[in-house]
């Protein structure tokens, strides 16, 4: 059992690997392992994301992971240098380095329209 | 029977932890999350089923007084200082088992914890189907009078988990699907198997369903008992279909991992358990492992899945527990803007602060008899090892299992000012305070067939256990004392049966077992009823299948050898003697008053015979010229009606005395001698044996 305290300014909720499993400030207990911390929305703060690989904690000395504030002007231009990255690297990702791999990435895709289809919009 | 598909993967629906109510609609709330009350019931045939039920029949009688402002149990007294307000918080009693979340089982607690998870209160009917077609009933004796008695299952022996799962639809739970504990909330069950290829822990949740794509809804909870309960070698693996080569839009843990290489993508995605668990196998190995694990069931080469006895992979039905103690790894979808999680995490519920007390109830029905190889020098023989083999890992790994839970209570630091109290206790034999009770129960054997006496002393101890189980994170507290301290709460003692449960008491009120399979040897004499034969004797061997009342079969196979009369020139004299080896099969009719059983049947086959002459008669034909004499005597077809009376003198041996009609016709001739006569081989026959039970 691993214990994580996440800080922030002010009081938000604390996101583990994708779902809020507590409060900044708090204590988190977890399993050992890689984990991932965010603070969800609004992303006015920094790093935008924290994965780390949680081990050796204690309720009376967990791992700190701090997070800090972000001014709105930052928050603007990290969000543009966010998204240009984000398409980048979509744009290379896409590139298929071999035929097989081309087939499968549509097959995922029609795949992916199916769930659409259903009001279903997966992370 | 096959597995139905799974259409779309979906988080929403099927059976899962996170249904919509705690309790059915048409109900008043009974459930709450601070309170979070979880049971493990161990496998252990009957004596595991017996057991768990005797504990949840003392849950009943724990009763609690509800605040639905803090959403806990409140003393009544404290809370109201008046008497008509201490009154009315009095008539807001629960029992403890409405406060039941979460029922974890394997193998013979699969049987109880799914009735109750269907019947609920129904369970307790003593004229019920729970106690009249499993507690009180020699289950496997009809399972195996399906397999031999019914010839369209011959050909289904290999499938014989399919068999039971039928027994069991048939006598205990219907043809009932997972679907219809949907609508019912807690307890939300959790049958635990083994998956013979992976020898991982299988459960039957629609999540772990979702790994291969296919649909639990409309799985009956028979079959996932039988699975669960599938002892390797009494009963084969159960196969369920995987789907993936399908596909069903799985978008859970390890989506984009390929499941055959086990390689997941280098950007790991930031709510995907798997793929940040797979960067772990130094640091968190039983992570690492859970996902690989996830990974193989995503194979879309592994087209079928083989289930058996949920035992070899957790005997106590603890591991599913102890994963949603130590970890929050479930899958997640965001559906509507919201996100959704599967599967069940009481670690979530404590970060998140929904829960402020915990239980966990084990229910252990391991025994440990005194086994007598040292005393040898031969040591165990086959079939005791081949029972050691698989029933010492299984002990070992329970008693990891439960060492696991006191370190979880060590580690996640409860119990301590301002954090969530957490208490585990254990029902098992060894805390029973009266060794020959202890001999007692922890000598019984597993198996579905269990004397009534014998239930009846593990129902009332199993309630007995519990009231005086102690805490296994610090052996500071008794249950009582966390019913009364901690939840505010009474308890009244189930104690409705005997007064004393120890070998003595077992001797002087177990009945005989009932024999279903005996093997045996017998010893006839048979008296010629016509002129041809004289009397005889022979032995024999007989395989008997019987029900205790109904019909059976035998197979037997019997020697006789009579005296033929008509020596040459006086036909009162001895020509020789006639042998018949004769194998036969029948039917008969049994009743079973007692210790006694009288049936009556009949059964036919076929006699090889020979024929030896006399000394007398041979020199009688050389007197007369004739030399070259050949005696032969052809085989014939043999019936027998016959009546037997059977005294069970143990649970392992029985005599029999038994009178049968016997009729044959063989013809006998002497080449060179005698023309060719029919000899009339028609005896009454007198025979007394001894049967062994094999079963």
């Amino acid at each position: 059992m691993e214990f994580v305290r996440v800080t922030f300014g002010t009081t938000r909720s604390v996101r583990v690997d994708g779902a809020v499993r507590g409060q900044t400030n708090d204590i988190i207990r977890m399993q050992a392992g890689t984990h991932s911390f965010d603070l969800g929305t609004p992303k006015d703060y920094s790093p935008s994301r924290i994965m780390t690989q949680v081990t050796g904690t204690s309720l009376p000395s967990p791992m700190v992971i701090t997070f800090t504030p972000m001014f709105a002007a930052a928050v603007t231009a990290a969000a543009r240098s966010t998204r240009a990255g984000a398409r980048k690297t979509t744009r290379k990702k896409q590139r298929p380095p071999m035929k097989g791999v081309k087939k499968k990435k549509k097959i995922a895709k029609k795949s992916k329209s199916a769930t659409t289809k259903r009001h279903q919009k997966v992370r | 029977m096959h597995t139905a598909p799974l259409e779309t993967w979906n988080l929403t629906k099927g059976y899962r932890f996170e249904q919509p109510q705690l309790s059915p609609p048409s109900e008043t709330a009974r459930n709450s999350d601070e309170l979070f009350v979880v049971l493990a019931f161990s496998g252990g045939g009957t004596r595991a089923a017996a057991l768990s039920y005797g504990a949840l029949a003392q849950l009943r009688e724990v009763k609690l007084h509800w605040d639905p402002q803090t959403r806990m149990p409140v003393d009544c007294n404290e809370a109201d200082s008046n008497a008509a307000a201490a009154r009315a918080c009095r008539d807001k009693a629960r029992s403890l088992l409405d406060e039941v979340d979460v029922i974890s089982s394997v193998s013979g607690g699969s049987f109880t914890a799914a009735y109750y998870a269907l019947n609920r209160e129904q369970i307790f009917d003593e004229k019920g189907s729970f106690h009249r077609n499993f507690l009180y009933y020699p289950v496997q004796r009809d399972l195996l009078g399906h397999a031999v008695y019914y010839p369209q299952n011959w050909t289904r022996l290999r499938s014989r988990v399919e068999i039971a799962a039928n027994d069991y639809m048939r006598n205990i739970f219907g043809t009932t699907t997972f679907a219809a504990l949907q609508p019912k909330g807690r307890p939300y069950l959790i049958l635990n198997s083994t998956d013979a290829s992976a020898g991982a822990r299988f459960e039957f949740t629609q999540e772990q369903f979702d790994l291969v794509c296919a649909d639990l809804s409309a799985f009956p909870i028979a079959r996932g008992v039988a699975a669960s309960s599938a002892f390797p070698g009494l009963l084969n693996a159960m196969t369920i279909d995987s789907f993936n080569a399908r596909k069903c839009g799985y978008r859970g843990p390890g989506y984009r991992c390929d499941a055959t290489t086990r390689q997941c993508p280098a950007d790991v995605l930031d709510n995907d358990w798997v793929e940040m668990a797979m960067h772990d196998a130094n640091v968190s190995h039983r992570r690492y492992t859970a996902a690989r694990e996830t990974l193989a069931y995503r194979d879309p080469a592994r087209e079928h899945l083989h289930l058996l006895d949920g035992g070899l992979a957790d005997n106590i039905g603890l591991r599913s527990v102890l994963q949603s103690l130590n970890s929050f790894d479930r899958p997640l979808a965001d559906i509507d803007g919201r996100t959704v999680r599967g599967g069940w995490s009481l670690l979530d519920k404590l970060d998140a602060k929904e829960v402020k007390t915990i239980l966990v109830i084990t229910v252990n029905a391991r025994t440990n008899k005194k086994k007598s190889w040292d005393e040898k020098q031969a040591g165990p023989g086959t079939f005791s090892v081949i029972n050691a083999s698989s029933g010492v890992p299984m002990g070992n790994f329970s008693t990891e299992t439960l060492d696991l839970l006191r370190e979880f209570a060590q580690e996640a630091e409860l119990n301590t000012p301002g954090q969530p109290t957490f208490y585990a206790v254990e029902v098992a034999f060894e805390n029973l305070a009266d060794a020959d009770e202890r001999t007692f129960l922890s000598g019984m054997g597993t198996n579905f067939e269990l004397d009534p006496f014998e239930v009846h002393c593990l129902i009332d101890r199993g309630a007995k256990l519990l009231r005086e189980a102690t805490t296994v994170e610090g052996g500071q507290k008794s249950f009582e004392d966390v019913v009364r301290d901690e939840l505010h709460g009474s308890i009244t003692p189930y104690s409705p049966y005997p007064k004393a449960c120890t070998p003595e008491s077992g001797k002087a009120n177990i009945g005989t077992r009932g024999h279903f399979i005996d093997v045996g040897g017998d010893f006839q004499v048979t008296r010629g009823v016509g002129p041809d034969v004289d009397d005889a004797k022979g032995g024999g061997l007989l395989v008997r299948i019987a029900k205790p009342n109904g019909f059976g079969a035998t197979i037997g196979y019997g020697t006789q050898s009579f005296r033929v009369n008509g020596a040459p020139g006086n036909p009162a004299e001895r020509l020789g003697t006639l042998g018949l080896r004769t194998i036969s099969a029948g039917v008969f009719y049994a009743r079973r008053p007692g210790r006694f059983e009288l049936s009556v049947g009949f059964s036919g086959g076929y006699g090889f015979g020979t024929f030896k002459l006399t000394d007398d008669a041979r020199d009688t034909f050389g007197r007369n010229g004739v030399f070259d004499v050949r005696p032969e005597a052809t085989n014939a077809w043999v019936i027998k009606p016959n009546a037997s009376l059977w005294h069970n003198l143990t649970s392992r041996i029985a005599l029999n005395l038994s009178g049968a009609y016997v009729t044959a016709r063989p013809r006998v001739q002497i080449s060179g001698g005698l023309p060719a006569r029919t000899v009339d081989a028609s005896a009454v026959q007198l025979s007394t044996g001894i049967g062994i039970k094999i079963f």
